[in-house]
């Protein structure tokens, strides 16, 4: 298959904008800032990402990336399109979904994002628990495999309960984990599961549409998981350079 | 030449959806599911809707597990999705049917709506609840079933294995049962003096009045610039640095501390109906310490904080 180098086009449908036929501001639910901030995409296995905003500007709907086409100023581009929705009737508790490749497929590339189940790993319903060093308790306990009854407040990962042992046996001060432990804000997580959609519609041929498992590309934005680390990746993919070619723009 | 330009586009935006129908795999964490499952009958959709309904509202999460479980003997593996039915009725013209996921998200696309229809649209699936009521139940042992039942359907999302191996380790140190679930006595909670409507099994209140009973500081201000035309914002009188803002017709609130905002989702967008702004109470009853509720001989009665 021929290498593709190509610019990316990403439009937001998810982006903040006015609205001007009723006048009105309306709110992001994906902001801009997760697929173009500096502090989203900055790796060199990145392309620079073309972002529009797809709900405003002039003639909508019949703006189309490839504007100009077959007047003038002619770009070979490929456009993707990210739209906040609700994924559970398909993928239960997933971050997001791709629709389909960005090349070689008739069919717009869609991206749908999923903040609710986004939300439910940022979520923590135990404020106690939601204490970093709490909430780091529950998780290397887990992960270490200890007896729960060796891991004080933390009965499993499940749930956090009264992590000040006021009240042992209360329910009420129970409350699901979520998966956030070192503290990642919206926009980091947002960027993260973006891009990681971004990655499955330039893959999208690849065996397990370009998921990337094992310990060499943990570090890769389309590693298989998303698993709450420290530091989200930013790369494509670090250990896989010719995937990175796919990214590369105006190399 | 606008016209020609109009119909050209109109036909290839339906030589795109048809394409896509034929062609549609959905992939990313998770992705190996090769085709939707199928399509609930709908009756049974409407059992999905309500279990959806109770767990997402921190209801009774046995009626939740019965009702999916009713479809799933039935059935098996089968989805469910649906609009609002405030949606419906303020419609200015006729929805995509929520289970084409692809027609919803083309609206969307198209700015058909003027309303976010794929955030607005909500969707189960028979196991995937049976897996959320486990959770909810904490019983481990369901929890591992449906769990690896979900995970073999191809939903391996992050949290779903996490869940599930964590469930398998606590049946592996002999505890079946979350150990701190227990039944709340509910004697003495005690009714609220507030109206409310039921829809698609929400619970919903009024806001300006159960901000005033369950002490809570809210303004609704009409604010042409705002979605929705109004601008909502609640506050807690003991947290005042918090502001959340609603927005009409958008399951989202926008959680502002000290200036800096984070987007939240809501299970259940609130919406204005005859002057009145609806919004679920399930929502504001968190926003108010309450640590448990109910409906019970036509009122909500609430646990003491």
């Amino acid at each position: 298959m021929l290498e593709k180098v190509k610019d990316m086009f990403v439009m937001n449908f998810g982006a903040g904008y006015y609205d001007p036929i009723n006048d009105r501001w309306v709110e992001a639910v994906i902001p801009n800032d997760a697929i173009e901030s500096q502090d989203g995409f900055p790796g060199q296995g990145m392309p620079l990402l073309w972002l529009l905003n797809a709900n405003e500007g002039s003639g909508y709907p019949f703006r189309v990336v490839n504007f100009l086409w077959g007047y003038a100023h002619r770009r070979d581009v490929y456009a993707a399109i990210v739209v906040p929705g609700n994924v559970d009737d398909v993928y239960d508790k997933a971050y997001g979904v791709t629709y389909g490749p960005i090349w070689g497929n008739p069919t717009a590339p869609i991206i749908e994002i999923d903040l609710e189940n986004i939300d439910e790993g940022l979520g923590s319903p135990c404020n106690d628990c939601n204490q970093p060093a709490n909430r780091g308790t529950c998780w290397l306990c887990f992960g270490r495999q200890q007896p729960f009854q060796h891991c004080g407040h933390c009965q499993t990962f499940l749930y956090c309960c009264d992590c000040d042992n006021d009240h042992p046996n209360d329910e009420q001060q129970c409350g699901e984990c979520g998966y956030n432990i070192h503290n990642l804000s919206q926009h980091q997580v947002l960027t993260w599961v973006v891009g990681h959609e971004l990655g499955h519609t330039v893959l999208w041929h690849q065996p397990d549409r370009g998921h990337h498992s094992g310990a060499t590309t943990y570090d890769c934005l389309i590693w298989e998981y998303g698993d709450w680390r420290v530091n989200p990746p930013t790369e494509f993919c670090v250990q896989n350079p010719g995937c990175q070619t796919r990214w590369k723009l105006n190399p | 030449m606008t016209k020609r330009i109009r119909s050209i586009y109109w036909a290839l935006v339906t030589l795109i959806l048809l394409t896509w129908q034929s062609s549609l795999l959905l992939a990313s964490p998770p992705m190996r599911l090769e085709s939707l499952p199928p399509v609930a009958p709908k009756e049974d959709a409407e059992k999905l809707k309500q279990a959806y309904a109770l767990l997402e509202q921190g209801l009774s999460a046995e009626l939740a597990y019965r009702l999916a479980y009713e479809v799933y003997q039935k059935h098996g593996i089968v989805r469910a999705a649906w609009f609002p039915s405030w949606l419906y009725r303020q419609a200015k013209k006729p929805l995509p049917d929520p289970n084409d996921r692809l027609a919803v998200i083309g609206s969307v696309v198209e700015g058909g709506h003027g309303l976010p229809l794929s955030m607005l649209r909500r969707g189960a699936t028979s196991i995937g609840l049976l897996f959320r009521a486990s959770c909810a139940l904490g019983n481990y042992e369901e929890i591992v079933k449906w769990g690896e039942m979900l995970i073999q359907a191809g939903n391996d999302s992050y949290s779903i294995i996490k869940t599930v191996e964590s469930a398998r380790l606590a049946l592996v140190q002999g505890i079946k049962q979350y150990p701190h679930r227990r039944n709340l006595s509910k004697q003495i909670w005690r009714p609220l003096p507030l109206k409310f409507r039921e829809e698609d099994y929400f619970i919903l209140v009024p806001l300006d009045q159960a901000c005033k009973i369950l002490g809570l500081s809210c303004t609704i201000t009409t604010n042409p610039k705002m979605a929705g035309g109004k601008g909502i914002r609640i506050v807690k009188p003991d947290v005042p640095n918090i502001v959340y803002r609603l927005f009409l017709g958008r399951p989202l609130v926008e959680r502002l501390e000290n200036g800096k905002g984070q987007t939240e989702t809501l299970a259940y967008a609130p919406y204005e109906e005859g002057g009145v702004v609806w919004v679920p109470f399930y929502w504001l009853a968190k926003q108010a310490g309450i640590k448990g509720w109910e409906v019970r001989n036509g009122k909500i009665y609430v646990a003491p904080k």
